[in-house]
């Protein structure tokens, strides 16, 4: 089965979560996910994107976040993109909770299976990559027949 | 994008509700998503009622679909401008999505969670009235 890819762009602001949310949980309807899997997915895409609004873009400057969708076979890949001041890594250990922060990342890797920070390859920036995979027997990819394919 | 410049997305879907249900007691209820974007909202509220002095304060999120963590961190916030006292700052969380957050971080041990409003009142009630602690 091909992958799927959606690709979007929008300004770092705070107002275009919401916009990211219902395109994660549009793709995630097509995995036929429960109501707990769709809730992680649109918890860590705001996670990543609220971290790039937070940090990429910290001085005021204008900037974007690219989000892209992947629906694979068997599992469904958020990427987080930002052009912003970069991210230092490796991340530290999870600091303890605050009312400013430093929670977004510890929530991400609770929700989903596979993250990985990298640096953006042109240059400044961050990729934010996070995988959740299908459980098995779970439709994936939006077969129009509605047949479930054992993954 | 530039199309949705200026379409506010989501800004118009949260409010914030305040009941007095008795003396001493507020309830800020909370509709819509709680994210980076009304986070502010929220603490700046929970602070304000704080410093005009309640004895308890609930937060009903009976309403909201999505918190991450910059709602928990306006939660937070609020809950510690109010100081000692923690068990009469309770957050009616009926949701298990949104319950679900606050198992992650472990913050279900710092927020005093219940099913509804009524028995978040009545298990922050103050002593002589009924214990907190039962039920």
């Amino acid at each position: 089965m091909t992958a799927e890819a959606v690709r979007m762009r929008f300004p770092a602001r705070s107002e275009y979560l919401l916009l990211a949310r219902l395109a994660v949980a549009g793709a995630a309807r097509r995995m036929a996910l429960g109501r707990r899997e769709v809730a992680d997915l649109k918890l860590a895409v705001t996670e990543a994107c609220s971290n790039a609004i937070r940090h990429a873009y910290a001085e005021g400057l204008p900037g974007e976040i690219e989000l892209e969708l992947v629906l694979e076979r068997d599992r469904l890949e958020l990427v987080v993109e930002d052009h912003g001041t970069g991210i230092a890594l490796p991340l530290p250990d999870p600091p303890a909770p605050s009312e400013w922060g430093g929670m977004g990342f510890p929530i991400i890797r609770a929700v989903v299976d596979e993250l990985e920070i990298r640096p953006s390859e042109g240059g400044t920036g961050t990729v934010v990559h996070m995988t959740k995979r299908a459980r098995p027997g779970v439709r994936v990819n939006g077969d129009p027949r509605g047949r479930t394919s054992e993954v | 994008m530039r199309d949705l410049e200026g379409t506010a997305i989501g800004a118009g879907d949260f409010r914030l509700e305040e009941d007095h249900p008795r003396p001493g007691t507020v309830v800020v209820s909370v509709h819509g998503d709680l994210d980076l974007h009304s986070a502010d909202e929220l603490g700046d509220r929970l602070v304000g009622v704080v410093d005009r002095g309640v004895s308890m304060l609930v937060v009903d999120l009976s309403d909201v679909e999505f918190v991450d963590s910059q709602g928990l961190g306006a939660l937070l916030r609020g809950t510690r401008r109010f100081g000692a006292g923690k068990e009469r700052f309770r957050l009616v969380v009926p949701t298990p999505e949104v319950r679900r957050v606050f198992e992650i971080t472990a913050l279900d041990q710092v927020f005093p969670l219940d099913e509804s409003r009524e028995l978040a009142i009545a298990r922050g009630d103050p002593p002589g009235r009924e214990d907190p602690r039962s039920g």
